[in-house]
């Protein structure tokens, strides 16, 4: 009788994924089509306007030697006029050159760039470190750039521009990488983000859904933020987190799919691995505290809240996924996989691992068709490994979360590895 | 030099397709599903003559290699069905401690360094490593024999060439490419497909008639229906690559207002 009942609930545990995997398949093939076929909704990028507002642009570093230098030269090309415009590179207890170059910098440009030098007494972490450079900056805007990017000289300008809708809260542009040809995983990141920000992103901008702030080539207004009490220190991923804080309270996100940014993506499948755990544990972090706030907001239509819903849940669904694995081989072993199980889940679940995680492969075939990128694409069929790879990691960032939950313990911020070479970094000091 | 014409950037580009258009292209893309569903019973049949014609060469107990019946949806399939055997629980014994001791050196290098291809050895020697187990204790108490493997198989690979031309027509319509182009992968898709079921088909029964029940869980869920899927993005991949090539210039550009 027990057995029975326990294999009832392995039943209904796989019923259960096959209704998630359909939702997540439905959702997709909308932002695909939408993408595709849709009229765009365009950003704010051809507003020309002359009452520019000020802008502070924090560059958060820990031992960023290898890309300091070039990120504080291309913001110095910023086409927006230099006394609109403060740059606060945040260097975060860095042991190596860091320092040196920033106070480089600093000397030749002391009224616009203004470093930040925090040391060991400081909470370490990308989010501590932007709550410190929130006190002292004194633009009405906050431009959020990681070390590795390249903002291109329109970038701050079209960037502040979104923020002449006085719904907006943050706006994001579209994440680019600068180092895809370096070997197979490089690529595959490439098509990922193509998927992600292409299409996804420009989805659920178009259809009025929400859009999320990446952290990074984005920004917004420094005074909301200081009003919701500056970034939540206690969650990694306070990009996702600013995002569903701003939209649970009626403001929007605005995405720029013009605003390209490249960034140097991670080159070994260890540092991805790191990568992607923080993001899961953050993302899932945010899912415990704002599901039942996305829930009750009345700023909200319905099929916001739902696929508000879906996003957070997104970093939930292959460990969802891995426990379903365990369950189908349950039931296997149990003699209790009967036909209509097997069919129906290995073709959906076979649908699924085509996913990524993050996008299924139409949605990622769409991005590469639209960008015009031809060979790349013939990577897809490595979704598969990448599935296992994301689930394995995913997963153990969503128990890293829940531990995180229960035990209310510190979160610490594990950087990701850069891989620009020396020649890039010599110390501009033009 | 003054720049007189720029091209239409990447951002904002989208296709124009009419739904009547789109409609047309979605039937004539979901005719193969009819030719599949009428077919099935042949093709199932040629598969299981050609499955048995192989491994008759292979067992002395081929005379009981039979294509059988069975039962499905709207018309009954063929099927191969055979006689397998159970090993002495020494094999399973030494199986057993072989398969922990592989999960453990993968465990140990997937903990240093847990690469996407690591990950799926230690997924498949994981399933191989609960068989194993199962195998040690209760052997005789394994649920399926060959034969429910060999009806489990086809009809799953029924179901999916059923559903390769709903995939790549969803994927498929949308792109400005030629109909008949599309039409032709998904057709060329389902070929693959169908000549790639056999083959596994005969190397899933030979391993299961060599090597006994005990591989049959890491074959179904570690190579069965989940490695159809990645021949089918395969070509879409290829596919997609060239029409993206193709019409990398046919943008438009526009000119400069000076």
């Amino acid at each position: 009788m027990a057995l029975l009942a326990f294999i009832v609930i392995l039943k209904i545990y796989m019923l259960f994924v096959i209704f998630v995997m359909t939702v997540y398949t439905v959702r997709h093939i909308i932002f695909t089509m939408n993408r595709l076929l849709n009229e765009q909704k365009l950003y704010y990028q051809d507003i020309m306007d002359s009452d520019l507002p000020f802008v502070s642009v924090l560059v958060p570093m820990h031992n960023e030697e290898k890309t300091a230098n070039q990120v504080l030269s291309m913001l110095m090309l910023s086409d927006y006029p230099m006394d609109r415009m403060e740059i606060i590179p945040v260097n975060d207890n860095s042991s190596d050159r860091t320092k040196e170059i920033l106070d480089s910098y600093s000397s030749a440009h002391p009224t616009t760039i203004k470093p930040v030098h925090r040391d060991s007494s400081s909470k370490r972490g990308k989010v501590p470190a932007l709550n410190e450079a929130l006190e002292i900056a004194e633009g009405s805007i906050v431009l959020v750039f990681d070390s590795d990017y390249l903002p291109t000289k329109g970038m701050v300008r079209a960037l502040a521009m979104g923020f002449k809708n006085p719904r907006v809260g943050s706006v994001m542009g579209r994440v680019m990488l600068i180092n895809t040809g370096t070997n197979l995983l490089t690529r595959i990141l490439d098509l990922e983000r193509t998927g992600g920000y292409q299409v996804d992103q420009q989805a659920r901008y178009n259809l009025g859904l929400i859009a999320q702030y990446g952290g990074t080539v984005g920004g917004f207004r420094k005074d909301l933020v200081l009003s919701l009490g500056g970034f939540d220190e206690a969650v990694l991923a306070e990009d996702t987190d600013l995002t569903f804080n701003l939209v649970i309270r009626g403001w929007e996100v605005a995405y720029a799919n013009r605003l390209e940014c490249y960034e140097e993506a991670p080159e070994e499948w260890s540092v991805r691995a790191r990568q992607i755990t923080r993001w899961s544990r953050g993302h899932n972090m945010v899912l415990f505290k704002y599901l039942f706030p996305l829930i009750r907001t009345k700023y909200l239509k319905f099929w916001q809240k739902l696929d508000g819903a879906l996003l957070l849940f997104t970093y939930l669904v292959p460990f969802i996924f891995l426990i379903a694995i365990a369950d189908s081989l349950a039931l296997f072993f149990l003699g209790a996989m009967n036909l209509v199980n097997y069919v129906i889940i290995y073709i959906l679940v076979g649908i699924y691992v085509l996913f990524g995680s993050f996008s299924p492969f139409y949605q990622i075939g769409a991005g590469v068709y639209l960008d015009r990128t031809s060979y790349r694409v013939r990577l897809l069929p490595f979704f598969f490994l990448v599935f296992i790879f994301n689930m394995w990691h995913i997963s153990y960032g969503f128990i890293e979360s829940l531990i995180d939950l229960i035990s209310g313990r510190d979160v610490n911020w594990i950087k990701t590895q850069r891989y620009r070479t020396t020649e890039a970094t010599e110390v501009d000091e033009t | 030099m003054i720049k007189e014409s720029i091209y239409y950037h990447r951002s904002y580009r989208k296709e124009s397709i009419s739904r009547n258009s789109a409609l047309i292209e979605l039937v004539v893309l979901l005719l193969p599903v009819v030719a599949v569903f009428f077919m099935y019973p042949y093709i199932t049949y040629y598969m299981g003559k050609i499955t048995r014609f192989v491994l008759y060469r292979y067992f002395s107990a081929a005379s009981t290699v039979q294509v059988i019946k069975s039962h499905f949806v709207f018309f009954d399939l063929y099927i191969v069905h055979m006689a397998a055997f159970y090993h002495t629980p020494m094999f399973y014994f030494v199986f057993f401690i072989v398969s922990f001791a592989l999960l453990i050196m993968s465990l140990i290098i997937i903990l240093n360094k847990a690469s996407p291809i690591m990950l799926y050895v230690f997924y498949i020697l994981s399933i191989n490593a609960i068989s194993a187990t199962f195998f040690a204790l209760v052997p005789l108490d394994f649920p399926y024999d060959i034969n429910l493997f060999s009806d489990l198989y086809i009809k799953t690979e029924v179901a999916i060439w059923l559903v390769i031309p709903f995939v790549l027509a969803i994927a498929l319509v949308p792109l400005r490419s030629n109909l008949f182009l599309k039409l032709l992968v998904t057709i060329a898709t389902l070929l693959y497909s169908i000549a790639f079921s056999l083959v596994r088909y005969i190397l899933f029964l030979y391993v299961l008639e060599r090597f006994s029940y005990v591989f049959m869980a890491s074959l179904f869920f570690a190579f069965g229906p989940l490695i159809d899927f990645i021949y089918i993005v395969g070509i879409y991949s290829y596919y997609l690559s060239a029409v993206s090539r193709k019409n990398i210039n046919s943008d438009g550009k526009g000119q400069w207002l000076f």
